[in-house]
């Protein structure tokens, strides 16, 4: 099936091209409740409909929720902000002794590389909500059409790190 | 190890510029010999990490009662061997990086 994933964002980290989202034509699935509605903290700009009507995959299951579980909620970066100083630190550190470096002021310089990691490592999770936000901006046309949330957001997701060219992880 | 080599990889050449763009720093090597060393630099802290991730975990499939992981449960007491082993390790906590920008 053929997914086209077209959207307009707002976001400041990324600038990404115009997208819209197409949904399909109503299909003939129950969907269940929306649990609770997903953290957005992205501003995300308006999102477009085309005319012609292309088609999103859909879930064979046709649900649709937007629970979330608490793990999800409170885990964020790949590696704690205790360790990313921690690995900022190691990397001037073992630069220095070994002498391929020479900095006057190693203290200031561990921040900055550890704001650039804590940056980077970030990508993931800024991108989640990111794409939560684009998917509660459709949730009453994803309930008329019965799209599965869970397929949609790893859609969507997918299609969005592929155009930035992101390694999430 | 939480992260992929490609990962790896675009941290190193993103350190790699933050040395470059940085007026104190003096470059003895050439960049991607820096950039290399970085490298096995991370990676020799993600083994490290990837060894109290493991200890964590035991440490909680450990416990008498049986604790799901996903659940709530798990996760605060995750964090709370994880913190210890941090500090086993000699890795200081520190604070956000916008409280200190507010500091």
């Amino acid at each position: 099936m053929l997914l086209e994933v077209v959207t307009r964002v707002n976001a400041g980290a990324f600038r990404p091209p115009a997208l819209a989202l197409r949904f399909p034509r109503p299909a003939v699935f129950g969907f269940h409740a929306p649990a609770q509605m997903g953290r957005g903290t992205v501003q995300a700009g308006a999102c477009g409909f085309g005319n012609n009507s292309s088609f999103l995959a859909l879930s064979h299951r046709g649900q649709y929720t937007l629970h979330r579980s608490a793990s999800e909620e409170t885990r964020s970066m790949l590696l704690s902000r205790d360790f990313v100083a921690y690995m900022a630190a190691e990397v001037v550190k073992r630069l220095c002794a070994s002498e391929m470096i020479e900095a006057k002021a190693p203290g200031a310089l561990v921040q900055r590389i550890r704001q650039k990691m804590a940056e980077e490592l970030s990508i993931e999770d800024r991108l989640n909500d990111e794409v939560r936000e684009i998917l509660n901006q459709h949730a009453d046309e994803m309930r008329r059409t019965g799209a599965s949330y869970q397929e949609m957001y790893k859609k969507v997701k997918a299609q969005l790190a592929r155009e930035r060219k992101l390694i999430l992880r | 190890m939480r992260l992929s080599r490609e990962k790896t990889v675009r941290l190193s050449h993103q350190i790699t510029d933050t040395l470059v763009s940085s007026d104190d720093v003096e470059f003895i090597e050439d960049r991607d010999t820096i950039r290399q060393q970085i490298v096995q630099i991370l990676q020799v802290c993600l083994r490290e990490e990837e060894k109290v991730d493991a200890g964590v975990r035991q440490k909680i499939s450990s416990q008498k009662r049986e604790i799901l992981e996903g659940t709530e449960e798990w996760d605060v007491l995750y964090r709370k061997y994880y913190g210890e082993e941090l500090r086993r390790m000699g890795v200081p906590h520190q604070a956000p990086l916008s409280e200190e920008r507010r500091g």
